[in-house]
């Protein structure tokens, strides 16, 4: 049973990451090459840096490279989404296979993904001190842990709460616990700002000790098609799952064996 | 017990699958997983299982739009 759910959650991931590989290879592309051409400004021509040799070139990078990572990404994400609903379904109250898979979807976006965002963006290339990558890592790895914690003590406890308080408020009470535990985990984390800025006289001082300011058009447009590739991901993973699980969970020949045995 | 077909619903009430059915699939299937995972978002990054950056730069586009951190 398990392993069943297991496969269909990996191919949901592998329709995902299909999906996610054509989103991000057209809206996320274009900001990315627009950061890597500042980055060689930059070394190049402002700080006289001699050239690297490319180790990938951009095509296989922008095509192959993207699509191995969002693949195997989309695989990995369905995979743990299948053995998570498996473990949550039939336990969040009535709701049935798709129902279940769309709230874990939704849950699993906003605690994997969006709220560890939300304090540590992503950030395209030449945005980030190389130097920190270790710090950075750790700090949003550790972030993304406390969320996935929160978020799965807040379901468990909007469960303990149902039978006293209803549905309803049993989730407001549950999404309060949440929020309060994120907004303690922003405000105890550290704040990370690398993005490239040059100094400016009673108004900023330099970042990254950057001579040259990053355009933020581009890091606008980078970071929502990262927030954008996550939604196709995430989207694609429970709706597709969420129909597979259901007919392997509730198919009604089953269901209606199930009956005729029970009347017996 | 008596039930009007017209009226009874298709399908009964979700089971839930038992804790000893699936706790070994998250234990060891979830490893696999998160080990992928690691690879798109970390290796020849922060830290690193095989020398060089070949991987690193490989999955350099996708690290960067699923939101690790990168450079």
């Amino acid at each position: 049973m398990v392993g069943g759910l297991l496969v269909r959650g990996m191919l949901a991931g592998l329709l995902a990451g299909v999906l996610g590989f054509v989103y991000a290879h057209q809206f996320g592309e274009p900001s990315v090459n627009t950061a890597i051409a500042f980055e060689s400004y930059v070394e190049y021509d402002v700080h006289q840096q001699p050239r690297e040799v490319e180790l990938v070139s951009r095509d296989l990078q922008s095509t192959a490279g993207l699509g191995t990572g969002t693949l195997i990404y989309g695989v990995a994400v369905g995979g743990m989404f299948a053995l998570v609903f498996a473990a949550t379904y039939g336990r969040l109250g009535s709701l049935a296979a798709r129902g279940t898979a769309a709230v874990l979807g939704l849950l699993g976006f906003t605690a994997v993904y969006l709220v560890p965002f939300v304090k540590y963006p992503a950030n395209p290339p030449s945005v980030g001190d190389p130097v920190t990558i270790q710090y950075r890592t750790a700090v949003y790895v550790v972030m993304l842990l406390a969320s996935i914690a929160s978020m799965v003590f807040a379901v468990a406890l909007q469960r303990r709460l149902v039978a006293r308080f209803g549905n309803w408020n049993a989730t407001l009470l549950a999404a309060g616990a949440y929020v309060l535990a994120m907004g303690v985990c922003y405000a105890v984390f550290p704040a990370i700002d690398e993005v490239p800025q040059e100094a400016l006289p009673n108004v900023v001082d330099a970042v990254t000790r950057a001579d040259v300011t990053f355009p933020p058009t581009v890091l606008w447009s980078f970071r929502i098609a990262s927030i954008g590739l996550q939604v196709v991901l995430w989207a694609t993973i429970s709706l597709v799952f969420g129909a597979l699980a259901e007919r392997l969970l509730e198919n009604p020949r089953v269901a209606a064996n199930r009956r005729v045995k029970s009347a017996v | 017990m008596l039930s009007n077909p017209a009226i009874s619903r298709p399908v009964a009430t979700p089971v839930a699958i038992p804790v000893r059915e699936w706790l070994p699939w998250i234990v060891f299937a979830g490893i696999v997983m998160l080990f992928l995972i690691y690879f798109v978002g970390a290796e020849q990054g922060a830290t690193a299982i095989f020398s060089g950056s070949y991987l690193h730069e490989w999955v350099h586009d996708s690290r960067h739009l699923t939101g690790f951190p990168c450079h």
